[in-house]
């Protein structure tokens, strides 16, 4: 196999953009060869280079509106159940979970998850029938084991993936620049998928998350749904790209059920904040 | 002033227009008109279209400042231009490996994205693409660089060199050690699939 040929498929499709589309960039250059020093340097302080980033992705999200498939009523209707989900959550019990505990998850397929809160010990998952039982390494001092199977065949370099993030933000705006490193709402829909389905989110964070979800083009909601474990669900979608993803809420508190993504989706049955692996709440 | 007030022909190539750009500082408007384009799909394909278009903006600010020094043998900017950027995305690192690390769980559809179907099945062909990412988070960043720039950005060995300020002797086993970490993640699936679930 090619492997050059491999890693070329992996590039992310970008379009070269004109020399009018790159103004912005163009003008900030513009202005340092005309001052004849280095004005511009403060535009570039990481809090304001933020903000900037932000309006850009907001800029590429309103050009990318017109996947309207539930209707503007709809997209407005589905903005709303996320914003009133949001309210809904800041009401939940708020726990700060430790660096050596672990996330606790039942899905309504059986399967268990112990995730690690700070990435570094060995996490678990399981098949409600006990099989299929794999360890999720932890990584330590930037070292993982890799396994397979239940066998250690060695050890490669990564950085801890938390299952908790303290430093997830707590104000929507932040939130949407944290979820749009891309700019696309579709990475961002990935993003929200990955952080509700497995790991955990503080109830602040959380609301700030369904706020910014608020923002994705295209949303539309779906009533009298049942969620993967038949449960009666309010189900807000989007689709952008050719790619769906969802989130299903309680018809009645608004309470967060689960995730929708196609066969994968995943219905939340608990979640808790555990000391140890293998430990049920 | 604007380039067009100048009256003056415009330099055939990069470094007599960056030596002109020394007396004549909006001369360097002319460097950006021919690299930015590539320079912000770079950045782009790095990092993500949110950040690629400021980081343009500061690459070429970098770029600006430096002119002083650029090295005027080398009739074509473009390998400074890339070096520029290269170490900007060095200071986003984590954003890239983040990108990576969320294609490697996520996979490439949501629907694929639940570790309970990834404990089940995965596409050979997902698994692949699977496998070269987290091949590509897990190379040292200056291996990656070389990697990417010949790959995505269709540099020459020796352009390589010039934009990383490294021999073409060390761009060359630097190469050497990221393909052969890319062929091992393409050879050993049973190995990197075991991760995918792990990382779930």
């Amino acid at each position: 196999m090619d492997d050059m040929r491999m890693v070329r498929e992996l590039m992310p499709d970008t379009s070269l953009r004109s020399l009018d589309e790159l103004a912005a960039a163009r003008s900030t250059l513009d202005e340092a060869m005309g001052g004849g020093k280095p004005a511009a340097r403060r535009r570039f302080a990481p809090a304001i280079w933020t903000t900037a980033a932000l309006a850009a992705a907001i800029a590429a999200v309103v050009v990318l509106a017109p996947d309207t498939v539930g209707g503007p009523t709809s997209e407005a209707e589905a903005a709303q159940v996320l914003r009133d989900a949001a309210a809904a959550t800041l009401t939940l019990p708020d726990v700060e979970p430790r660096g050596n505990q672990f996330v606790y998850q039942r899905s309504g397929d059986g399967a268990e998850t112990w995730l690690s809160v700070d990435g570094t010990r060995d996490g678990l998952v399981q098949r409600a029938d006990g099989t299929d039982k794999g360890v999720l390494p932890g990584c330590r001092d930037g070292k993982r084991a890799v396994m397979k199977g239940d066998e250690v065949i060695g050890s490669e370099s990564c950085t801890p993936e938390p299952a908790y993030n303290p430093d997830l933000p707590t104000d929507p705006d932040a939130m949407f620049a944290y979820l749009n490193p891309n700019g696309d709402a579709n990475s961002m829909g990935k993003d929200i998928l990955y952080l509700m389905n497995g790991r955990y989110v503080r109830p602040q964070s959380r609301a700030a998350l369904f706020e910014a979800a608020a923002r994705i083009p295209g949303l539309r909601v779906v009533r009298d749904g049942l969620d993967p474990a038949d449960r009666p669900a309010i189900q807000v979608m989007w689709s952008t790209d050719g790619k769906s993803g969802g989130i299903f809420f309680d018809p009645d508190t608004l309470a967060y059920l689960g995730v929708w993504a196609g066969k994968g989706s995943s219905a939340v049955l608990r979640v808790a904040i555990v000391d140890t692996v293998g430990q049920r709440p | 002033m604007s380039r067009t007030e100048q009256h003056a022909p415009e330099p055939a190539d990069d470094a007599g227009v960056i030596e002109r750009s020394l007396r004549i500082p909006e001369q360097f408007g002319v460097i950006f008109d021919r690299h930015a384009p590539y320079i912000h799909r770079y950045l782009a394909r790095r990092l993500g279209t949110a950040v690629a278009e400021d980081l343009t903006a500061e690459t070429f600010l970098v770029a600006f400042r430096k002119r002083d020094r650029y090295d005027r043998e080398r009739r074509d900017a473009r390998p400074w231009l890339y070096g520029i950027a290269t170490n900007l995305v060095a200071q986003h690192r984590r954003d890239e490996v983040r990108q990576f690390r969320l294609h490697q769980v996520m996979g490439p559809a949501p629907d694929e994205s639940c570790h309970a179907d990834r404990v089940a099945a995965i596409a050979t062909a997902q698994a692949t693409r699977q496998e070269l990412h987290t091949a590509l988070a897990t190379l040292s960043s200056a291996d990656r660089d070389a990697l990417l720039l010949v790959a995505w950005e269709q540099l020459t060995y020796e352009e390589v060199a010039a934009a990383l300020g490294i021999p073409v002797g060390t761009v060359r086993s630097r190469l050497n050690r990221a393909r052969r970490k890319v062929r091992e993640a393409l050879g050993g699936s049973d190995l990197t699939t075991d991760l995918e679930e792990e990382s779930s």
